[in-house]
């Protein structure tokens, strides 16, 4: 039923080239952030990503940030990882955030505890992302909570979403994770953040050679880096992630390095709009979401497109 | 073959027992203890449950150390980071370029 379909669903469906923010969700119980937030990024991505627990952090929950950005208009990308809860949790959780009106749901293992702010505590993985997103489809298909038991009434109907990070190692197996994931349920996938377009470039074409990029929406993981230095802590800090030495090279010499992050982004949007397979781009813009309205805009992706019998809506 | 196994097993028991240098018999010996009963009984019972507790440390994102809590500061996009590492990474957060805040300050 086109009724149940979110709207990121439907643009991806109308072959539109998609943008999503993201947005983390604050360490207190104040909403009042996500709103502004989301109403900053109205008319310049087409959803938005609330982040679970974030670094393993505890923030506001995804699923009430989901409902914020519903009450500020836009449309919420729920993020949900397997280091929380166990499968009852999350299958009550999804009920919930079904209920509230989010239709989205992105579904990820988690990184690990210790290395937030609870370090001590204990995980859960119960399931892992490829279970989950399993569980999702079985709710949603088959009508069946993971016992196999029945869900009697209105069934979550989400718009599944995984993750897939081209830079980890070994590389061969990335593609296979993702088919993976696809055969599980997912529908759309967000990478990891490009830097290396090289190396994006020998992905898609493995995923290409296996048909993935027909079988589900791709969107390219990009990052506004907002200096020589934060690219620097990335290369060497963050695991999973390629930064090129060139471009720390040109961040460095850049009068503006500000000025020069974005324009970097937005040549890498440019890029990657044009590789095959690639249906969207997700901005993560990391304690930087006031630029990301410029980026797009730079990127040529305005006017956003409209979804027929919706209200316009984004954030 | 199971219940043959055992079998044999009790034969040679048997067989040890048969081949056993003789013994002296063995006698019980009867010891009596007087027992006093008090007139209340306390039960006690002692449940132990895990404390939940302040976080004592956390990891530095930086040099990947143990670091006490009161020695970490913490950003709003995630990173943790000792104090030292964060003087040498110019005092802001590597990642969002903010200042962090001492916010692991046990109160």
């Amino acid at each position: 039923m086109s009724e149940n379909k979110s709207r990121l669903q439907t643009l991806f469906e109308q072959g539109e080239f998609v943008v999503t923010g993201e947005i983390g969700p604050p360490k207190s119980a104040s909403g009042a952030g996500i709103r502004e937030h989301a109403k900053h990024l109205s008319g310049y991505c087409d959803a938005t990503n609330l982040t679970d627990n974030q670094t393993a952090i505890v923030r506001l929950s995804s699923i009430a940030s989901g409902v914020h950005v519903l009450q500020a208009g836009g449309e919420p990308i729920v993020q949900m990882t397997c280091r929380d809860r166990n499968r009852i949790a999350i299958q009550s959780d999804l009920l919930g955030a079904y209920s509230l009106g989010i239709k989205n749901l992105l579904c990820l293992s988690g990184d690990h505890q210790s290395f937030g702010n609870h370090p001590t505590s204990a995980n859960v993985f119960d399931v892992d992302s490829l279970q989950l997103i399993r569980m999702v489809k079985r709710m949603r298909d088959e009508k069946v909570f993971a016992c196999g038991e029945e869900i009697k009434k209105d069934e979550p109907r989400f718009f599944i979403g995984a993750v897939a990070n081209p830079f980890a190692d070994p590389f061969e197996v990335r593609v296979y994770r993702m088919e993976k994931k696809i055969n599980a349920g997912a529908q759309f996938f967000q990478t990891q953040i490009i830097f290396d377009l090289e190396r994006f470039d020998r992905f898609m074409e493995l995923a290409r050679e296996r048909g993935l990029h027909e079988r589900s929406y791709i969107m390219a993981g990009v990052m506004p880096v907002k200096s020589a230095k934060v690219a620097g802590y990335m290369k060497k800090f963050v695991s999973g992630m390629a930064v090129p030495d060139d471009m720390i090279e040109r961040l460095k010499k850049a009068e503006d390095q500000q000025a020069e992050a974005v324009e970097i982004c937005v040549e890498q949007i440019k890029y990657l709009k044009n590789v095959k397979g690639v249906k969207g781009v997700h901005i993560m813009a990391v304690g930087w979401e006031e630029i990301v309205p410029t980026i797009v805009e730079k990127a040529g992706l305005l006017p956003r497109p409209q979804v027929p019998g919706l209200a316009q809506v984004a954030g | 073959m199971q219940s043959q196994e055992i079998q044999k097993l009790r034969v040679d028991e048997k067989e040890q027992v048969q081949h056993q240098p003789e013994k002296p018999p063995l006698h019980l010996v009867e010891i009596r203890e007087e027992i006093t009963v008090s007139e209340k009984i306390d039960i006690k019972y002692i449940k132990k449950r895990a404390e939940i507790t302040a976080v004592s440390y956390l990891w530095c994102r930086i040099c990947k150390q143990k670091t006490p809590f009161n020695e970490a500061r913490g950003c709003d996009c995630g990173v943790i980071m000792c104090n030292n590492c964060w003087g040498e990474w110019d005092s802001t957060c590597p990642m969002c370029e903010s200042g962090m805040t001492t916010a692991f300050v046990p109160k």
